[in-house]
């Protein structure tokens, strides 16, 4: 680095550097009080205590957060059911014999009625009820039978009634939250389904049932049935 | 019962210590003395009179949020200085971002308060403003705060956080900068008295 001095810049040039306007008294006035509205005051509480004041509402926040991301989630698992499962499984109804391979026949004197397993049956004919109590699998066993398409909730709730011989144990529309409160138990609809309109209880064969009458996504509505047996208990 | 002293006769650290502890009094007084060289150095350091208004803004906002943390290794004065030069560094990068007009008279027109009367003494600001513009913000920096402000080369090197070597450095290649931008402009919009 060289030790000359660098040439001083004339005194003109130095002149009109430092000429520049005065600021007028009100523009002065503002900035200043503009700038003084941004003084940081010294706060009253410990610097600890508000350190560990956010934390806490951070904390908090992210726990809401976590709360309603679960409870969404929960809510989006394929729209479970919680049924109210029968004490003791013993109702009225025609005793029915469930096959294996999930094809059900029904009783002399019932009418008769085969049901596919399957989540995405939306056939008009009647499906056959998996095997109830049979230990089939869990899959198996928790999907819904699908009865039909009918005009109305009413009409599908009397077709699953009387296909079944169950018994009503909710005749208006339910949800989750007016369901018998025997015991909760959790049976998923088939994916394809909306919220249950309508369901209720019986037997079939003596082992336990529960039936849904769903909403289509057009018009109409849908009987569908599932054995309580395979559901899980709580 | 002792007086309490007047608060312009307070010194700026205890000026600073007053307003650290909410005395808006005192930060107004503080904010008044300094107003002055905050505004010539935004002046300077801007291209138009409407940044160096901005820029003077945001230095004087930066100096009151400041006060509350201002640890006294430096002198008061110091700090002021350094922290108009970043508020105008900082206002130099978003005016960047911004169309400036090639035309020194239109810059001059977008907010000057110049007298009209005297067409010498507007066409002379026109260059000095249009130089200064056009010298690298490193040099002119050093350029502003030597020639100015009139601060010695340790201050300013205080003020940078340069070494003094560079300083010098700076501050020679910033003259000679303006120098010649100067020298370039004789002869367009009447400039007089400026010598190469």
């Amino acid at each position: 680095m060289s030790d000359s001095p660098e040439p001083d810049l004339d005194d003109f040039i130095v002149a009109m550097l430092r000429d520049v306007d005065e600021t007028p008294a009100a523009v002065r006035t503002r900035q200043i009080a503009t700038a003084v509205r941004h003084l940081r005051v010294e706060s009253s509480t410990p610097s600890r205590v508000r350190r560990l004041g956010v934390a806490a509402t951070i904390l908090l926040v992210v726990g809401g957060i976590v709360v309603l991301a679960t409870n969404s989630a929960e809510r989006r698992s394929d729209e479970t059911i919680s049924v109210a499962g029968l004490a003791d499984g013993a109702g009225s109804g025609d005793a029915a014999e469930v096959r294996d391979d999930g094809s059900k026949t029904r009783d002399e004197g019932s009418d008769a009625f085969s049901a596919d397993v399957s989540t995405e049956a939306t056939t008009s004919t009647l499906a056959t009820a998996p095997a109830a109590g049979a230990q089939s699998s869990p899959e198996q066993a928790m999907n819904f039978v699908e009865l039909g398409e009918f005009a109305d909730i009413e009409a599908a709730r009397h077709a699953a009634v009387d296909a079944h011989s169950l018994e009503s144990s909710k005749p208006e529309a339910a949800d989750r939250s007016t369901l018998p409160s025997v015991g909760v138990v959790a049976c998923p609809l088939p994916p394809d389904v909306g919220s249950p309109l309508w369901w209720g209880t019986g037997t079939i064969g003596g082992h336990p049932y529960v039936m849904a009458v769903v909403r289509n996504s057009g018009s109409g509505t849908r009987a569908l049935v599932t054995p309580i047996g395979a559901c899980a208990w709580s | 019962m002792s007086r309490r002293r007047p608060l312009r006769w307070k010194t700026d650290s205890e000026l600073v210590s007053a307003a650290g502890e909410g005395d808006r009094e005192a930060a107004t007084l503080l904010l008044e003395r300094h107003y002055d060289r905050i505004a010539v150095i935004s002046r300077r350091m801007m291209a138009s009179p409407t940044d160096a208004e901005d820029a003077t803004q945001q230095a004087l906002i930066a100096v009151s949020r400041g006060l509350r943390g201002f640890d006294g290794r430096s002198a008061v004065s110091t700090w002021i200085h350094r922290v108009t030069v970043n508020a105008c560094l900082d206002e130099l990068r978003k005016s960047a971002r911004r169309p400036l007009p090639v035309d020194p008279v239109d810059q001059a027109e977008r907010g000057a308060s110049f007298e009209p009367d005297h067409a010498g003494v507007i066409s002379d600001r026109d260059a000095i403003d249009h130089a200064m513009s056009q010298v690298a913000v490193e040099f002119r920096t050093a350029v502003v705060l030597r020639d100015v402000c009139g601060l010695d080369y340790d201050e300013i090197a205080a003020i940078l956080d340069i070494p003094g070597g560079t300083v010098r450095s700076r501050i020679s290649r910033g003259r000679r900068e303006l120098r010649d931008r100067l020298g370039n402009q004789q002869g367009v919009g009447g400039v007089q008295g400026l010598e190469p």
